[in-house]
């Protein structure tokens, strides 16, 4: 089996190292590749029977093998920017900068996230988080936003009463993040004797159900990493709401979604035309006009734009 | 930026590509260099006639002059061969600037040098006036005209330079080059037919230092002290330094120019004397209006240079940012569906046709597009299409 481990990941390791997928995000080349078994099927179970291939594996044998190997090779990627998020943003020092209560175990935080990303359908929502706290954009435009005190300004500080510096508004953000994927943890709730099972991305209209998974899911966090800061958790959560349907989420929620949803579009090492906007300035100016199709603040968009086209972001 | 296609012609029932090439790449570079080289030996020439270089001097440029036009002669006549050969020759005449090729080579072969060089060879060259060719060349006024056509070569320069990838941008700049160094060629060409513009034409000259000479000897009369004084005056004095000989109706003479040498070979008459009043005789040469005919020809070459390089360098980046880079940016956008950069646009040129289409593309068909994208991202879930293929892998 150990050979068979050996050429399994000399194989994903040509995958993921094809030039196609050299410009593609970690959670994209995950289906990139993913994709590529689906579509060549056929072939792949002629070559993969083959001597020098894996001749003593079934099909499904192999591709258990190849999907095993695509976890690890993944966790082996991300793994280094957890460690990063947890050395820099979970210290203790850094949450008491914070200057609110969080009793995070960071610790077990960083294993529960190793645990969700084994699981394929938290796995892109984390990756997407992890994405976004890794390319910087919080870092870029937070410290921009604030000496503005215009209206993403007024988000935090009016609105969320957010007392913080830019550093501390940066690293607060990034923790909330992390949260933002629990959106689509599956749940178990008690309904009177019904128990209802499911994730809070399948139910934000039923405010009933809605309610008992957040506080299910409150109880499942606070066995498995400790208490969470309401403010944080529900960013987190509500970072996934329209918000044409809830006009009345935090200013921090709002200000991750439009960067969740920037990051999401994000193309690595994209080349800048000469005739053309610079990417950030361009993704903005788009969606300030989806805005509401997506269920984006606006305001915020507009600020981001204009900060875009002023540093050439 | 990368290239767009490159653009094709269609005559009748043929496509023709407009930067093709006739010859290998060896012979297209050193045709470049060739170029360059004849552009330097236009100069040459020009500075050569305004400083009365020796005649040895402006022999051998007259000979390289020759051997330049022979080159480009057989370089239009090879172009012809092979481009009637695909049956391309309508279409490199008209689309890849033939004539060009034509005028700035074979008028100057048949005008200017090969004559030229014919008298030279024959021996004949200071006899030159009784020679056959000086009848047609003096009835067509061309031989210090057509010269000026060299300069169209400059054309053929800038259509080898390719500053940007977009073949639009070098068929616009070498049109609007084209046009101004034809026009300003053809203004020059021209002004040697008005009598009130024509700068350096020979008679004119003659008849002017005729006059002036005449008026000099008139108002000195003619005894020995005043012969004395004249004798002093035209050696001195720089205005007079076109006289070769200057002698009294005894035929003493009473000056000899020390250039003498030089300044035959561009005298009047054949360097025979010409009367004058008071029956004195001078051989006057024609050099300072050969001089200023080549200062003007040298102003409107370098006007020529300064423009070519003006367009290649300014203008040609104002039509990239302002035409190129938006129609670019707009087509790849259009044809690609991942591809959502906004056109950059302009605010002081918001109502130019290209942004107001830029604003379109970017205020309506990016959004749609992003819609359109989410739809189909949406619906086909997770699975996109793969972009890895099997030949990469195995």
């Amino acid at each position: 089996m150990e050979t068979e481990r050996y050429k399994m990941r000399e194989f994903l390791g040509k995958l993921w190292m094809n030039p196609a997928l050299q410009k593609t995000s970690i959670d994209k080349k995950e289906n990139q590749v993913l994709s590529f078994l689906r579509e060549n099927q056929p072939q792949l179970q002629k070559i993969f029977s083959q001597t020098e291939y894996f001749p003593n594996l079934t099909w499904n044998e192999a591709v258990t093998l190849l999907l095993t190997e695509l976890v690890d090779k993944l966790l082996e990627t991300i793994i280094p920017k957890i460690d990063y998020i947890y050395k820099n943003m979970m210290s203790p020092s850094v949450i008491q900068s914070l200057e609110i209560d969080v009793n995070i175990d960071a610790e077990k935080f960083k294993t529960f996230l190793i645990e969700q990303m084994r699981v394929k359908a938290m796995r892109d929502h984390y990756l997407s988080a992890i994405q976004v706290i890794s390319l910087n954009y919080y870092a870029n435009y937070i410290p921009e936003a604030i000496e503005r005190h215009k209206y993403i300004y007024n988000e935090f500080m009016r609105h969320d009463k957010l007392k913080m510096d830019p550093q501390a508004l940066i690293t607060y953000l990034s923790i909330t993040t992390l949260f933002r994927p629990l959106f689509h943890f599956p749940v178990k709730a008690l309904n009177g004797s019904n128990e209802i099972t499911g994730t809070l991305a399948k139910s934000p209209g039923d405010k009933k159900s809605f309610e008992m998974m957040l506080n299910s899911l409150r109880d499942i966090l606070e066995t498995k990493i400790g208490k969470v800061p309401e403010m944080i958790f529900m960013s987190g959560i509500q970072s996934n709401l329209m918000l044409s349907d809830f006009p009345d989420i935090s200013g921090v929620a709002k200000f991750i979604a439009v960067i969740s949803a920037r990051s999401a579009d994000y193309i690595p090492m994209e080349k800048k035309d000469r005739g053309a906007e610079s990417p950030d300035k361009s993704w903005f100016q788009i969606n300030r006009r989806n805005s509401k199709i997506y269920g984006l603040d606006q305001d915020i968009l507009d600020e981001l734009y204009q900060i875009a086209g002023e540093k050439g972001w | 930026m990368s290239c767009i296609k490159l653009p094709e012609k269609k005559v009748g029932n043929m496509k023709h590509e407009v930067n093709k090439d006739h010859f290998p790449s060896v012979i297209e570079n050193l045709i470049i260099i060739t170029i360059v080289l004849v552009i330097g030996h236009t100069i040459i020439e020009d500075l050569g006639a305004v400083y009365n270089w020796s005649h040895k001097t402006m022999t051998a440029i007259m000979i390289a002059g020759f051997l330049f036009d022979l080159f480009f002669t057989m370089e239009f006549i090879a172009r012809s061969l092979i481009s009637k050969k695909n049956n391309e020759f309508g279409f490199y005449i008209k689309y890849q600037r033939g004539w060009v090729d034509a005028l700035s080579s074979i008028p100057l072969l048949l005008l200017v040098s090969g004559p030229a060089m014919f008298m030279l060879l024959s021996g004949s060259e200071s006899e030159s006036i009784g020679f056959g060719f000086f009848s047609i060349l003096k009835t067509a006024k061309a031989i210090r005209v057509t010269r000026i056509l060299r300069l169209i070569r400059v054309l053929k320069l800038f259509g080898k330079i390719q500053n940007t990838d977009s073949n639009m941008t070098n068929r616009h700049m070498g049109s609007i080059s084209t046009i101004s160094v034809v026009t300003l060629v053809m203004v020059l060409v021209i002004t040697q037919y008005m009598p009130f513009a024509r700068v350096g034409d020979h008679d004119e000259y003659l008849a002017e230092r005729t006059k002036e000479i005449n008026t000099m000897l008139s108002s000195t009369g003619e005894n020995a002290n005043m012969n004395e004084w004249l004798k002093s005056y035209v050696s001195r004095s720089k205005i007079n330094s076109d006289i070769i000989e200057l002698k009294t109706k005894d035929g003493e003479i009473l000056f000899s120019n020390p250039n003498e040498e030089n300044l035959r070979n561009k005298s009047y008459n054949q360097g025979k004397p010409i009367k004058l009043a008071n029956g004195y005789e001078v051989i006057l040469s024609y050099y300072p209006a050969d001089a200023l005919h080549a200062k003007s020809n040298m102003i409107i070459f370098l006007s020529i240079l300064g423009c070519i390089f003006s367009f290649m360098f300014i203008y040609s980046r104002i039509f990239v940012q302002q035409i190129t880079d938006p129609i670019y940016v707009m087509t790849k956008g259009f044809r690609n569906w991942d591809y959502n950069l906004a056109v950059k646009e302009s605010d002081n040129y918001s109502s130019d046709e290209v942004f107001e289409l830029a604003k379109t593309y970017n205020q309506k068909w990016l959004p749609l597009k992003n819609q359109i994208r989410a739809f189909r991202q949406k619906k086909s879930g997770a699975q996109e299409k793969s972009s890895i293929k099997m030949d990469d892998v195995f």
